[in-house]
């Protein structure tokens, strides 16, 4: 290619309308970015709580199995005076508040990170 | 690169989105004419250089650094503006066997002459062209970006650019000679 010739078609282009941008299109712009963000942050949100949900409803069928069928607990709601806690019914309340502990705990550093 | 947009764009992914202005107020009027040049009207040309530049956010982390931002921004905006410029296609196609028939210094003479109805001509033929020929003769001829740099925009090899800014040379003439 040869830059110095075609001077014609050069000084066309110069000659072709030349419009500009508006004077607020940075402002626009940016609000629309900053809407965008919103969104996003929200949407994520809205996944972390699907999949907090998700991932307890997992949890909670998933030791209702376990705990009917390998072990010899039954899902009747014993008497109050008969109630008792075996070592496994302790392990899976512990776990289920160390969870709802740690879910709280990241929830509020999230907002804060993103706020 | 400059070093100063490198900080930049480091302090944007660190959280401080209202550097991004900065990037913007430097890119948006040079992006906005090329849009403007691709795609033919003021409006269309305004929300594409948006939506170029929150593309261009939503991908920041991508960016490597290995081009200067400004070929990235352009990467983004010639991709963008051939997307949306697809649904409403309109190419004005010349016949094949004729750019055989032509020689290099009939095109030449024609797109070397600077009289005004000449320049008249070439600016209503650049105008039936394509969106990625308008592209590129705006690089090429206008902002005189290199042939590495739009080949790095357009993300195709330096022999490619130089045919089909070869064809394009050619189809201005057959636009114009066809009017004639």
């Amino acid at each position: 290619m040869r830059p110095a010739r075609d001077n014609g078609l050069k000084k066309a282009l110069k000659m072709s309308e030349k419009p500009v941008l508006s004077s607020n299109f940075t402002f626009k712009t940016m609000m629309k970015l900053e809407e965008e963000i919103l969104l996003e942050r929200k949407k994520r949100e809205q996944q972390m709580f699907l999949l907090t949900i998700a991932f307890f409803s997992i949890l909670t069928i998933g030791s209702i199995v376990w705990l009917t069928f390998y072990t010899n607990f039954h899902l009747s709601f014993p008497s109050v005076n008969k109630l008792s806690l075996n070592r496994e019914d302790i392990l899976f309340i512990s776990i289920l508040i160390i969870l709802l502990t740690f879910d709280y705990i990241m929830r509020i550093l999230y907002q804060k990170k993103h706020s | 690169m400059e070093k100063e947009e490198l900080n930049i764009i480091e302090h944007i992914l660190d959280g401080d989105n209202r550097q991004y202005a900065i990037l913007m107020d430097k890119y948006s009027q040079q992006v906005f004419s090329l849009i403007f040049q691709m795609a033919g009207n003021q409006e269309d040309a305004e929300e594409l250089t948006q939506d170029t530049f929150l593309k261009a956010y939503q991908n920041l982390k991508r960016f490597k650094g290995e081009s200067s931002f400004s070929t990235w921004i352009y990467r983004i905006a010639y991709n963008t503006t051939i997307s949306a410029m697809r649904k409403k296609r309109y190419t004005c196609y010349v016949d094949e066997q004729q750019l055989t028939l032509l020689s290099d210094n009939q095109v030449d003479a024609l797109l070397d002459s600077e009289t005004e109805e000449n320049c008249e001509a070439l600016r209503k033929a650049i105008n039936q062209l394509d969106t990625k020929e308008k592209a590129l003769i705006t690089m090429f001829y206008e902002e005189e970006k290199s042939i590495k740099e739009i080949c790095e925009i357009v993300t195709e090899t330096e022999s490619n650019i130089k045919v089909k800014l070869h064809r394009i040379r050619y189809k201005l003439y057959l636009l114009i000679k066809g009017k004639k």
